[in-house]
């Protein structure tokens, strides 16, 4: 077992680790330090902080830089990965029902765009009538 | 460095005091843990129990640290329950009585044999009121602690779920009057303590970093000494 250091970066802020964790090589300190990526990127999205700020730089015990792990790393290596579960394949059918969904939802929103563009114009008209029959009056 | 004596000694203590916080006991009952005698030593790493075994040689700890833990196929480990100076191990009152997990020392630990004891007060308990009313208890305590274990690791961030365990096995050695001399010491590596948590050891690293930096805890390699109980209630009370 050998002691590697996994010093932290997030954005401006950096955080030394002078404890070290033991691991039996490089590859497997790689490999702990995916994983504590991993389980922080929650961590930051529940505290609403940036993961993609930081980065784990990692050095052996006599100070040598081995590796920079970006947090961003571990969201690259899933980039275009389809569900691993057998998920059932979108039917026809169901395709069909969510398209006509997403089209009344798109109608309806459109109708109520319509409405509240109807109702601002009512308003400015009803404005516009008092202002000219208080002239009138004048 | 303590001597064997010495820790022998602290650990009757705390099986007297914890059995007494559990139950009022009379003099008999005091006269009849002095019959605990059968001493049993275990290395660091050393299996006591596991899964399937009867539960038929239950053990009060003396001295060191043991854990409840299930393994995974692929090597990974949980640690379910951590039994310190004063507990009692090993034994159940269900039908069968059988170990549904795996009991490790994770350091060195002497245990004393109860189940002459435990059988003893179970058969007479107008004899001993006290003891034979207190083997449940034990499993209650039992209980109560796998329910903040799930609590912990099923609600809490890392950090909190860090400082609640801290917490936790601080006030287990105070109650029983195993904290000898401050600071409290948990021979605990970031392993043990991310298998606990459901953590991995970088990330364990990661928080404790932070906790020393907030004054609660001292590191070094295969040790955490908490320094400070009020900055780590405080922490606790965040939590909630």
């Amino acid at each position: 077992m050998s002691l590697y250091f996994f010093n932290f970066r997030q954005g401006d802020a950096y955080s030394i680790d002078d404890q070290g964790c033991e691991f039996e090589s490089v590859e497997d300190a790689y490999l702990g330090a995916v994983k504590a990526t991993q389980e922080m990127w929650l961590e930051l999205l529940v505290r609403r902080e940036d993961p993609l700020l930081c980065s784990f730089d990692v050095s052996d015990s006599r100070g040598n830089d081995l590796f920079t792990l970006p947090f961003s790393e571990v969201l690259e290596s899933c980039h275009g990965r389809p569900a691993s579960a057998a998920l059932a394949p979108l039917s026809t059918q169901l395709a069909r029902a969510l398209a006509t969904r997403r089209a009344a939802n798109d109608a309806v929103n459109g109708v109520k765009h319509a409405m509240r563009q109807a109702h601002s114009t009512l308003s400015e008209t009803v404005s516009l009538l008092e202002q000219v029959i208080k002239i009138a009056g004048q | 460095m303590v001597s064997r004596a010495l820790s022998i000694q602290t650990g009757r203590a705390a099986i007297a005091r914890h059995l007494e916080i559990l139950a009022p006991l009379n003099e008999s009952e005091r006269e009849a843990l002095t019959s605990l005698k059968e001493l049993v030593d275990f290395a660091a790493g050393q299996e006591i129990t596991k899964p399937g075994a009867p539960l038929d040689d239950p053990m009060f700890v003396l001295a060191g640290w043991i854990c409840r833990c299930s393994t995974l196929s692929d090597g990974r480990r949980q640690i379910l329950d951590f039994y310190l100076p004063g507990d009692l191990v090993g034994d159940g009152s269900r039908t069968g009585k059988r170990a549904h997990a795996f009991c490790v020392a994770l350091t060195p630990a002497t245990c004393v044999r109860a189940g002459e004891l435990i059988a003893l007060t179970r058969s007479q308990p107008d004899r001993f009121p006290g003891l034979a009313n207190v083997w449940g208890a034990f499993e209650s305590e039992i209980e109560k602690r796998l329910i903040d274990q799930i609590v912990r690791n099923g609600r809490m961030l890392a950090h909190e779920r860090l400082a609640h365990l801290i917490k936790d096995l601080y006030e287990r050695h105070r109650r029983v009057g195993v904290l000898v001399s401050e600071p409290f010491v948990m021979p605990l590596t970031q392993e043990m303590f991310g298998d606990a948590l459901g953590l991995s050891t970088v990330h364990v690293n990661r928080v404790l970093q932070q906790l020393r930096r907030e004054q609660i805890v001292r590191t070094s390699l295969g040790r955490v000494e908490m320094l400070n109980a009020q900055l780590l209630e405080a922490a606790v009370q965040a939590t909630r």
